[in-house]
C-alpha cells in the first residue's frame, strides 16, 4: 500500500504552517504578540500533535500499517482532547477581553 | 468495535465538546472574524472525526471520499486563525500609535500643519487654530494661500528646490482669520514616502507678533535714551569748557582761578 497524493499535500501544507508558526515564534516582536493569543501554547501543541498524525498517515503506507494507523488516530484523539481543553479554558473558564 | 473505532469515538466526542463549549460561550476571547475561523476549524474537525468514526466502527465509509478534501483545509484554518490574530494585534497597535501621535500633535502649543504636494492642507493642530483663528473645519482641504503672505505666494519655500530643507527659524507673515497680520517664526520640511517621493510638507510655527512689537518698543526707548544721554553729556562738556574759559580770563586778569576743573580728555569729567 503506497501513500496517497492528498496525504502528501496535507503534509506539505502542515509543514508550511508549522514553519510559519515557528518563524513568528522565534521573532521577538511577533512572539510577544502570539503570547497574547488566549491559550496559545495549548493551541499550537494541539496543532503539532495533529501534524504528527498526518506524518503517521503517510508512514503507515510503507510499514507497520496497523500500529502506525493506531498511533495516527491516537494523535487525532489527543489533539481533539487538547483543543477541547483549550476551548474550555478560552471560551468557558476565563473571562478574557480582547 | 476495533480499537481504532474506540479512539475515533473519543475524538468525535471531544470535538462535539469543543463545539458545545464554543456555542455556549458568551465571552469575547477573540474578535468576530477569528471566532468565525475557529468555528470553521471545529466543523472541519467534527466532519473528519465523524467520518473516521463511521469508517472504523464499520458503520459506513460514505464520508471517506470527502474527508480527504476536508482534511486539507485543516492546516489552512490553523494558519488563518494565527495569521489573522497577528494582523489584528498589529492593526490595534498601529491605531494606538496613530492616536498617540494625534494627541501629541493636538496638544503641542506650537502651530503644526501638513500639506499634500498640491499644497492642500491635510492636517491642522489645535496650536495652529489658536494662533490663526482658523479651525480644522475651516482649513482642511483648502490651498495654503488662504493664509500665506504675498512673499510665500511668490516663492513657496516648502517646495522650492533652491531653498535647503529643513528650513529652521524663518520669520514670515501670515494672515489670521480676522485679517490681522501675524509675525511667525517657522520651521518647515518636506515629507517623503518610503521610496523617497515627495508627498507633501510639514510646517510648525510660533506666534512672535507680540515679541516683535516689544522689540520695536525697546529699540524706540533705547534711541530716546541715547538722544537724552548725548544731550546731557554735550551740556556737561559745554559747562567744563565755559569754566575753563572763565579760569583763563581770571588768570589773565591776575586773579585766582574760580573753578577746579579736570582734564576731561584724560579723566572724563570734572567736580566743579
Amino acid at each position: 500500500m503506497a501513500f496517497q497524493e492528498n496525504e502528501i499535500i496535507l503534509f506539505i501544507l502542515g509543514i508550511g504552517v508549522l514553519i510559519f508558526i515557528l518563524k513568528n515564534h522565534l521573532d521577538p516582536k511577533t512572539s510577544q504578540v502570539l503570547m497574547g493569543f488566549p491559550g496559545y501554547n495549548l493551541f499550537v501543541y494541539a496543532y503539532i500533535i495533529i501534524l504528527i498524525g498526518w506524518v503517521f498517515t503517510i508512514l503507515e503506507g510503507f510499514f507497520l500499517n496497523e500500529l502506525l494507523n493506531m498511533i495516527e488516530h491516537m494523535c487525532y484523539a489527543s489533539s481533539a482532547l487538547m483543543l477541547a481543553y483549550w476551548s474550555w479554558k478560552v471560551f468557558g473558564k476565563q473571562e478574557v477581553e480582547s | 468495535m476495533n480499537p481504532v473505532g474506540v479512539i475515533d469515538v473519543i475524538t468525535f466526542l471531544a470535538t462535539i465538546l469543543i463545539l458545545m463549549v464554543y456555542i455556549r460561550s458568551r465571552k469575547n476571547a477573540f474578535w468576530h472574524d477569528i471566532r468565525t475561523l475557529i468555528l470553521g476549524l471545529i466543523i472541519l474537525l467534527l466532519f473528519h472525526s465523524l467520518s473516521n468514526f463511521l469508517e472504523w466502527a464499520e458503520i459506513t465509509a460514505a464520508l471517506d471520499p470527502f474527508e480527504d478534501f476536508v482534511q486539507i483545509l485543516e492546516p489552512m484554518f490553523f494558519f488563518f486563525i494565527i495569521y489573522t490574530y497577528i494582523q489584528k494585534i498589529n492593526e490595534q497597535e498601529l491605531y494606538k500609535a496613530q492616536e498617540f501621535a494625534g494627541q501629541v500633535l493636538m496638544s503641542t502649543p506650537s502651530g503644526i500643519f501638513t500639506v499634500d504636494k498640491n499644497k492642500r492642507i491635510v492636517s491642522w493642530n489645535k496650536g495652529a487654530a489658536d494662533i490663526t483663528g482658523y479651525t480644522e473645519e475651516d482649513i482642511i482641504g483648502n490651498h495654503c494661500n488662504i493664509f500665506s503672505s504675498p512673499s510665500c505666494e511668490k516663492t513657496c519655500a516648502l517646495f522650492s528646490e533652491d531653498i535647503a530643507k529643513p528650513m529652521i527659524g524663518k520669520e514670515c507673515i501670515m494672515k489670521a482669520k480676522n485679517g490681522t497680520e501675524l509675525i511667525l517664526l517657522k520651521n518647515l520640511d518636506i515629507l517623503k514616502d518610503r521610496e523617497g517621493n515627495i508627498i507633501g510638507g510639514i510646517e510648525s510655527f510660533v506666534n512672535i507678533t507680540e515679541r516683535k512689537k516689544m522689540e520695536v518698543m525697546a529699540y524706540s526707548k533705547a534711541a530716546e535714551l541715547e538722544a537724552f544721554n548725548t544731550l546731557a553729556v554735550d551740556r556737561e562738556l559745554a559747562m567744563v569748557k565755559l569754566k575753563n574759559e572763565v579760569n583763563a580770563l581770571l588768570e589773565r586778569a591776575g586773579e585766582e582761578k574760580r573753578y577746579k576743573t579736570l582734564d576731561i580728555s584724560e579723566d572724563g569729567g570734572d567736580d566743579g
